[in-house]
């Protein structure tokens, strides 16, 4: 008897150490976390949640006694049913969004990184240089986009007064406007790019150009070969935030345009996802928001999508053991030559 | 054309031309040598790229700056001008501060009331700054507990954080509109702030910078004998600063101008309670107030604070940025 | 490693997805009553006590869509209000929300969020079905019937042209009209008169005096005045009450012109990149051309409209002959003001403002008010012929939580019924009431609001609605595009492929809506 009491006790004892343990070992840590995981929880992931539900409804805000299950209906009528009008509306502004990011992403990114060398290079008043390219992203969209206007008005613009031309750039061909829109999206939205990779660069460790100098490697040889490579991290990290943003474009096309021009074809010729969205919300129909929410969804797998595949391209173009073992092989090599 | 701009043009041209033949005769002594040695060929000998960038990035900044100089000077211009004299930067007429004057005492014509629009920026100022602070602690916390301290679940915690950022806003405004009013905050500056202090970007860039730091740092401070709280406060954060004062100045601008979401929340309510970027948004609605200069005018008034925290701080960033603590 | 990782990921999915779920469960089932609760008391006259034991009244809050410069007017509509029942204790706020963000907003708010939602909203009476539909509104004749035998409330009090948009689909009475109103031609009459013409009435006379003014210009014999050169001298003046000097200007401004002097004038300020006229004249088109807007299921029925078809076909063949190039609101007034127009078609929430400044600067009856009756009707003669396309606003008491207690919803009524009868401060704005008894009262008669500008804008009885649709947004919403497509510069075609393809537009719209 006395021996079975010994061992509750003990164990009961190993199991509060052992609780104890846990909460000495990763207490810290749950306090540490527990503030931005509780606001992470309320504010991002109930509503994500209640918006996928939401998607398998037919979901009326204003009556929600005629909401109706609809399980996958309405993502099969999105993917599928080519003839209803939410699905060709839709498709028609992923398109137009997705040929727009793929024009931009490489402009936002090269050209920064161009940028981002030469100011690197610490020529005079590169401090000067540096804040007035930043300068533009930190307006708002709706003051850059008010400035446009200005720029490019058809009567009173300053560019059509300049050059004394008269092109109505935001109203008359979907292509100036398409141009109109990069060149608002281009000015605003280098700032971010440009600062991190200007910081990624200023991290580059000095002994990498040492050695790349020793081994006579200079100019754009040591861009290509060096730089590059060792700004990865920040590289991979504007190329994912500019995607997601460029996907998500909305104040731009709402202050230049309003998605834009009317052609024969189509009564928004510059419209973006975001922004078909935003009208079927304001459409005045309450019965929308089940599609509205799988539409979001959609837009998001997308871009998961397509943040994955550049994940995993770039993880392949990574040296990772590749020079290493070639450098091992060429030690191998040297020394057996030399014997 | 302008005969101002036609001139600049040419000066471009001229320029670029000349840059390129300097950079050919240069390359070319250089490669066989003959690169004469006095100072001149010295400094190229070395700067050669310096000097490039230089003239490139002045050409482009000039550029670059074009539309901002038309936002503000074209606030000061009067609808006169851009009438009957449209594309004068500098107008004949003169300089006109009518389209401040009129923002500022833009009148609500039901109640007669003048907007409050310094409230306006206070709010904006209050709701940016708590937020940003606010989010800066936490993140901080949180970015320091995920990449210093071993538990359990550490890396897929932050995967699943990952996976959740692509998806947009949007498709979250409706039950996130629901969510507040559950809170009873709805009508409130609260309601503005909260939402904000989940998110994952900032998380995510804080990381990336905490991953960089050195090992040995936060290890020589646990052998000191330091509690985490103290490591976090007394060594991180100063390593940190730039990258906080980075993520901080983006914090502050994503909030400062936002414009969707608190005119879901605000819209309905009482003017006193709005943001400035509501407030502008609804003056640009109005009926009776359609005017470019007047736009411009509200536009740079939202936008002055922010550059002018933008010019007060970058030091703060290239400073932080430069150092990089204990060296291996 | 790889599926470690998966599944520990799903582990804290599902973790968070309990957590977050019962934070919802929790937070949902507070949401208040909104069952009718049955707790009027009656005083001793048989009027219902709006104050509670406490002595606190009713407070009532109004969100109203209705912007400047009009909502002046209401407010002090709203001021008699109070006024009149401050001893009961009931008191009525109103706040003008902007139309985009009052539509976004207005459902969400009543089901979310029971304390900041509106008790009365004022809004447009042609989404009143489908609102009603939405079970957003509460039934107002069911509310007015609570008051018993001391109801004085009674739909014959009300145009019924006007309060006929007020019913849903099964004829329950969702609200009480405040108002109607189209768009009206701004005209420079003493232009008109000064170059022996008429002012129009008919579609045939309209189009004659563009033709005569233009062929007036070709001539170099077209009279015109600029207001803005009249005015700076106006202004000038250092006895501001000269009569005499008044005139001497006025007339001394009249001016010969031709082409060359004139490049700029066209008599007709049209669309542009605003086209709010979009939203009066292709409905009144159809309706003087015994067309219909609507069909019974709620579909549109403007698409066989042979009276649209020619309007628009006629408005095709004014671009730059008798419209000018590059037109918008902006311009609409500077044109007209220094003579470049004649015709300018606008709200009616400007004549009176408009009025003040041509009074005041080229004296009265400067500028003439025409309003659409007749001038789109193929066949004049034609019973139809002076239909106007009405748009009108409507008191509706919310679905709301608080106003689950039917003393608020009395009260809310009375609210509707005290503003819509006592309206007639608030036509000053422009707007023709929907009460009988305020346009039969002297009062409104012999108010120089009607004597300027409201007895030009057409018979009240004229006027016609929407009509009880739910799909108000395409049948409404694509009309106007028919006419913006008209007018275009980017669109080709003709003007049946233009009403086809809004028709074709709008139907797809609904069977959308319809699938959902």
């Amino acid at each position: 008897m006395e021996n079975q009491k010994l061992t509750t006790v003990s164990e009961y004892a190993f199991k509060q150490s052992k609780l104890k343990d846990f909460f000495k070992r990763y207490g810290m840590a749950l306090i540490f976390i527990a503030p931005h995981l509780v606001f992470f929880l309320a504010f991002c992931i109930y509503p994500l949640i209640y918006g996928i539900v939401m998607s398998l409804f037919k979901y009326n805000i204003a009556d929600p006694s005629q909401n109706e299950w609809r399980g996958l209906g309405n993502f099969i009528t999105l993917l599928f049913k080519a003839d209803n009008i939410y699905h060709k509306e839709f498709w028609y502004a992923m398109g137009n969004t997705a040929l727009f990011a793929i024009v931009i992403v490489p402009l936002s990114i090269i050209i920064p990184l161009f940028m981002a060398i030469c100011i690197n290079a610490k020529p005079k008043g590169y401090k000067l240089f540096r804040s007035l390219i930043y300068l533009p992203s930190v307006l708002p969209v709706s003051a850059s986009g008010v400035i446009f206007t200005a720029l490019f008005g058809f009567l009173f613009g300053y560019i059509n007064q300049w050059f004394g031309v008269s092109v109505d750039w935001l109203n008359s061909n979907p292509m100036l406007a398409w141009l109109v829109i990069l060149l608002l999206c281009l000015w605003g939205g280098w700032g971010g790019n440009f600062i991190i990779l200007n910081a990624g660069l200023k991290n580059v460790d000095k002994s990498l150009y040492e050695a790349a100098a020793v081994d006579g490697c200079t100019g754009m040889r040591r861009a290509l070969a060096v730089t590059l490579p060792a700004i990865k991290q920040q590289m991979v990290l504007c190329i994912f935030n500019t995607i997601i943003g460029y996907f998500g474009l909305y104040g731009q096309i709402y202050v230049l345009t309003n998605a834009g021009p009317i052609t024969d074809s189509t009564n928004h010729s510059t419209m973006s996802v975001m922004w078909y969205i935003q009208s079927l919300i304001n459409s005045g129909n309450y019965s929308v928001y089940g599609m509205v929410s799988a539409m979001g969804l959609i837009l998001g797998i997308i871009i998961g999508i397509i943040t994955a595949i550049q994940l995993i391209i770039t993880r392949e173009r990574k040296s990772g053991t590749k020079r290493s073992n070639e450098f091992a092989e060429y030690v191998k090599a040297k020394g057996a030559a030399n014997e | 054309m302008n005969n101002f701009l036609k001139a600049s043009l040419i000066i471009l041209a001229i320029v670029i031309i000349g840059m390129i033949a300097l950079d050919a005769v240069v390359l070319s002594l250089k490669r066989r040598r003959k690169l004469p040695a006095n100072r001149v060929g010295r400094y190229f000998q070395q700067n050669l790229f310096k000097f490039n960038a230089f003239v490139f990035l002045l050409i482009f900044c000039i550029i670059w700056v074009i539309p901002l100089v038309v936002g503000v000077l074209g606030s000061f211009t009067s609808q006169y001008t851009f009438e009957y004299r449209p594309g004068q930067l500098i107008p004949e007429d003169g300089f006109t501060v009518d389209n401040y004057k009129h923002f500022f005492n833009y009148r609500n014509s039901a109640s007669g009331e003048r907007y409050p629009v310094e409230r306006w920026m206070l709010n904006s100022f209050i709701v940016s700054a708590s937020s940003t602070l606010l989010y800066l602690l936490f993140a901080g916390l949180s970015a320091y507990a995920l990449v210093f301290m071993k538990f359990k679940f550490r890396n897929v915690l932050f995967t699943f954080m990952l996976f959740t950022m692509v998806i947009p806003g949007v498709a979250t405004m409706t039950p996130q509109i629901a969510n507040m009013a559950n809170l009873g905050i709805s009508r409130s500056l609260l309601a503005l702030i909260l939402p904000g202090l989940g998110g994952v970007g900032g998380l995510y860039l804080i990381r990336q910078f905490f991953l960089g730091i050195p090992k040995d740092l936060i290890e020589s401070a646990r052998m000191d004998g330091a509690s985490d709280f103290r490591i976090f406060l007394k060594v991180v954060l100063p390593v940190g600063k730039s990258v906080f004062f980075v993520q901080g100045l983006f914090c502050f601008m994503g909030s400062w101008n936002d414009l969707l979401w608190p005119q879901i929340i605000l819209g309905t309510s009482d003017p006193s309670l709005w943001t400035l970027q509501v407030g502008i948004a609804a003056l640009s609605q109005s009926k009776t107030a359609n005017t470019i200069g007047l736009n411009l005018a509200s536009a740079m008034f939202s936008a002055i604070p922010i550059i002018l925290l933008y010019i007060f701080t970058q030091n703060q960033i290239i400073e932080g940025v430069a150092a990089s603590g204990v060296k291996g | 490693m790889k599926i470690k990782k998966i599944l520990a990921s799903a582990l804290c999915l599902t973790m968070c997805l309990a957590v977050t779920a019962s934070a919802g469960f929790i937070t949902g089932c507070k949401k208040p009553s909104r069952e009718l609760v049955n707790d009027i008391v009656f005083d001793e006259f048989g009027d219902p006590i709006f104050t509670d034991e406490n002595g606190k009244g009713i407070r009532l809050n109004i969100q109203s869509v209705i912007g400047s410069p009009d909502n002046a007017k209401l407010e002090l509509v709203n001021t008699a209000f109070n006024d009149y029942y401050r001893s009961s204790g009931l008191q009525a706020e109103i706040s003008s929300v902007e139309n985009g963000v009052f539509y976004q907003q207005i459902a969400n708010t009543i089901t979310t969020d029971p304390k900041n939602a509106p008790d009365v909203i004022i809004f447009h009476s042609e989404r009143l079905t489908y609102f009603a539909s939405q079970k957003i509104l509460v039934p107002m004749d069911q509310t007015f019937e609570f008051l018993g035998d001391n109801n004085t409330f009674s739909t014959d009090n009300y145009l019924e042209n006007v309060i006929a948009e007020c019913y849903d689909k099964s004829g329950t009475l969702y609200g009480v009209p405040l108002d109607v109103h189209s768009g009206v031609w701004y005209v420079r009459k003493d232009i008109i008169e000064k170059n022996g013409l008429t002012m129009p009435s008919t579609k045939a006379e309209f189009e004659a005096v563009c033709k005569a003014l233009m062929e007036k210009k070709a001539d170099g014999t077209l009279w015109t005045r600029d207001m803005t050169a009249v005015k700076s001298q106006i202004d000038a003046l250092s006895n501001p009450n000269d009569e005499q000097a008044k005139q001497k200007i006025r007339e001394s401004a009249w001016k010969q012109v031709g082409a060359d002097t004139a490049a700029n004038f066209f008599p007709v300020e049209m669309s542009g990149a605003d086209n709010i006229e979009a939203g009066w004249i292709p409905q009144s088109a159809v309706l003087q051309n015994g067309g219909k807007l609507t069909k019974d299921d709620g579909t549109p029925a403007w698409n066989t409209s042979t009276g649209l078809k020619n309007t628009l076909e006629m408005i095709e063949g004014w671009q730059d002959k008798y419209i000018g190039a590059n037109r918008d609101s902006q311009t609409l007034f500077a044109n007209l003001g220094n003579g470049n127009a004649v015709f300018g078609c606008e709200g009616p929430w400007w004549l009176e403002q408009r009025l003040n400044e041509y009074d005041g600067y080229l004296g009265e009856g400067a500028l003439g008010i025409l309003s659409l009756s007749g001038l789109y009707a193929d066949n004049p003669q034609s019973g139809d012929a002076h239909k106007i396309y009405g748009v009108g606003h409507v008191f509706s008491i919310t679905n709301t939580a608080a106003n689950s207690s039917a003393t608020r919803r009395v009260a809310a009524a009375l609210y509707a019924k005290f503003m819509t009868e006592n309206a007639i401060k608030y036509t000053e704005g422009g707007h023709l009431p929907a009460c009988k008894s305020v346009l039969d009262n002297p009062e409104y008669k012999n108010s120089t609001a009607y004597n300027r500008y409201l007895k030009f804008m057409g018979q009240p009885e004229d006027y016609v609605m929407l009509g009880n649709t739910q799909y108000f947004s395409p049948v409404y919403e694509q009309l106007k595009t028919a006419y913006i497509w008209t007018l275009s510069k980017n669109k080709s075609g003709t003007v049946e492929e233009h009403i086809k393809g809004c028709f074709d537009e709008a139907m797809a719209q609904i069977k959308g809506a319809d699938d959902l």
